[in-house]
């Protein structure tokens, strides 16, 4: 039995890339309600900073997965059978989800420059932005969408049934976007949080303590959203982590023996610490997330640490649960012996 | 359009290795990287009788390489188009179009595509299709001093060798691959089923 050591690439990738999509689709969905809440500005204040990370972070995940293939030079060959291949298709939707993503938060970043800035800008330009912002959000939204599917389905293909049944399960593509669902919501309080603490810094500005107000209220909610959303696919994943485990034991063939029998050998320790892990993080200190939210002049940075204990409890579990998840692959046998 | 694929008499083969190390030769492969492997699959126990015990144990012989399956799991999922099956059923890694992405590793129930660390691509036995194509035969069977092995039309050999079979331990099930090697099995694994000795080699 081998330890998936040399996966690390992968599992950066992935977890980068889901965090990435999940982040990115909750900030559509908060600033969708933030706009129609206070306005356009408020809405703007709030998402765009956090919009901006992402593209380092896309282009991080791109470079660790170089790390995988050997020949890293020639990684545009990888988009040569679209047609029959989830693998390519994942390169395929990862590429463009970054391209029209990040043209649309350097769209949404003209927000934040000043009017007079902005009047720089050619006219013609500055009135096509309110239809051409959202028709790429929504684009972007879907292929970033279509990257985790894909990247689920390069596990769940029924093509490597035979080889790997610890990946051809349901099980596979929910921890896909349960993943992006749960990083995605976590790293957006955590984000919002390191906006709303930077804002208050800058409160000499005019107008800054109106603005900041709304911003508190803002955040709130977005916390209160983001606390459900884990909590909701926290109990969707364990729902699922039994299942798969009896449906494992229950076809009896060497390959699943080997699996569970490494669950409760060499990985039972990091098996615990998974799910512990995801249920301090997505159930417990979520729920308090939650509970401090609702209540508005309690402990500010008590309400602060449970977001940021939360979101790194679940990165925490989920790097675990990808390392776990490649290690069933690890049972390398010639011949299903 | 023929579709070739190799034939082995298992009641022939005697473990000499001499495929294995043919099929290095030919294509220049490091330690590490077999085309070729021959899986030496045994068991048995010890009986008693009266007072003494005797072994009553059976060892044979599995030479096995890439299968060139009908419909190889391998060809769909790479996500470079660099595998390809020939008008002869050869299915070729286009090593200069491979970028050693290693799914198609993970999608072959044989292992039989290597990853090269050196290179930085995945190859795999290619049936020696310049010597096939030159008129030859493959380097594995040319190789075998018990004449176990043969190459051809699978359909002509499958004929040729009534009761040929897929079906020897330990080779997978084939699901619906379609591979193409067949094998008249050993006579001690008709009733018995042995394991693997020599994982650590393949």
């Amino acid at each position: 039995m081998n330890y998936p050591d040399h996966e690390w690439s992968l599992i950066i990738f992935n977890i980068l890339g889901d965090l990435s999509v999940g982040v990115f689709v909750a900030l559509g969905i908060v600033h969708f309600y933030a706009a129609r809440k206070t306005d356009a500005k408020q809405a703007s204040q709030l998402s765009t900073r956090a919009l901006l990370v992402l593209g380092p972070i896309l282009v991080l995940g791109m470079l660790a997965v170089l790390g995988h293939v050997g020949n890293p030079e020639r990684m545009f060959n990888m988009l040569s059978n679209l047609d029959t291949s989830w693998l390519a298709r994942e390169v395929a939707f990862y590429g463009a989800f970054l391209v029209v993503g990040g043209v649309f938060a350097v769209l949404q970043a003209i927000t934040l420059l000043s009017p007079a800035q902005q009047e720089r800008l050619p006219e013609g330009f500055r009135k096509a932005l309110p239809t051409l912002r959202p028709i790429l959000a929504w684009v972007a939204a879907l292929l970033g969408l279509a990257f985790v599917f894909s990247a689920a389905m390069i596990y769940y293909d029924p093509r490597l049934a035979a080889r790997q049944t610890g990946w051809a399960h349901l099980y596979t593509p929910i921890l896909f976007f349960a993943d992006t669902g749960m990083l995605g919501a976590l790293a957006l309080g955590v984000g919002f949080v390191g906006n709303y603490l930077w804002l208050q810094r800058k409160q000499k500005e005019p107008g800054a303590k109106e603005t900041l107000s709304i911003q508190e209220g803002l955040l709130r909610d977005a916390i209160q959203g983001a606390s459900f959303v884990s909590i909701a696919l926290i109990g969707v994943l364990f729902v699922t982590i039994p299942i798969y485990l009896v449906s494992l034991g229950a076809e009896n063939n060497n390959l699943n023996e080997a699996i569970l029998d490494m669950l409760h050998t060499d990985f039972a320790m990091l098996w615990f610490l998974r799910l512990f892990l995801a249920f301090t993080g997505a159930g417990i200190l979520s729920a308090f997330a939650w509970y401090l939210a609702v209540r508005p002049q309690r402990r500010q940075r008590l309400f602060y640490l449970m977001i940021v204990g939360a979101f790194v409890c679940v990165l925490a579990s989920e790097v675990i649960a990808r390392y776990l998840f490649y290690g069933r692959n690890a049972v390398l046998l010639i011949g299903g012996m | 359009m023929a579709q070739y694929g190799f034939y082995v008499d298992l009641n022939a083969c005697i473990g000499c290795k001499a495929c294995q190390m043919a099929c290095k030769d030919r294509a220049g492969n490091e330690p590490g990287i077999n085309w070729r492997r021959v899986i030496e699959v045994g068991g048995g126990e010890w009986r008693q009788s009266g007072t003494s015990w005797t072994p009553d144990i059976f060892a044979y012989f599995l030479p096995t390489a890439c299968h060139h399956c009908s419909n190889p799991p391998c060809l769909p999922v790479c996500p470079t188009a660099a595998i390809s099956k020939d008008d002869n059923g050869i299915v070729k890694i286009n090593v200069e179009q491979c970028i050693g992405c290693h799914y198609c590793e993970w999608a072959c129930l044989w292992g039989a595509p290597q990853f090269y660390e050196d290179r930085g691509i995945v190859d795999k036995c290619d049936f020696c299709k310049d010597i096939v194509d030159a008129g030859g035969s493959p380097a594995c069977v040319e190789a075998c001093p018990m004449r176990a092995m043969e190459w051809g039309d699978i359909e002509e050999l499958r004929a040729s060798h009534p009761g040929a079979t897929f079906a020897v331990v330990p080779l997978a099930d084939p699901q619906d691959f379609g591979p193409n090697s067949t094998y008249t099995a050993h006579v001690a694994s008709t009733d018995r089923v042995g394991e693997i000795l020599n994982q650590e080699e393949i």
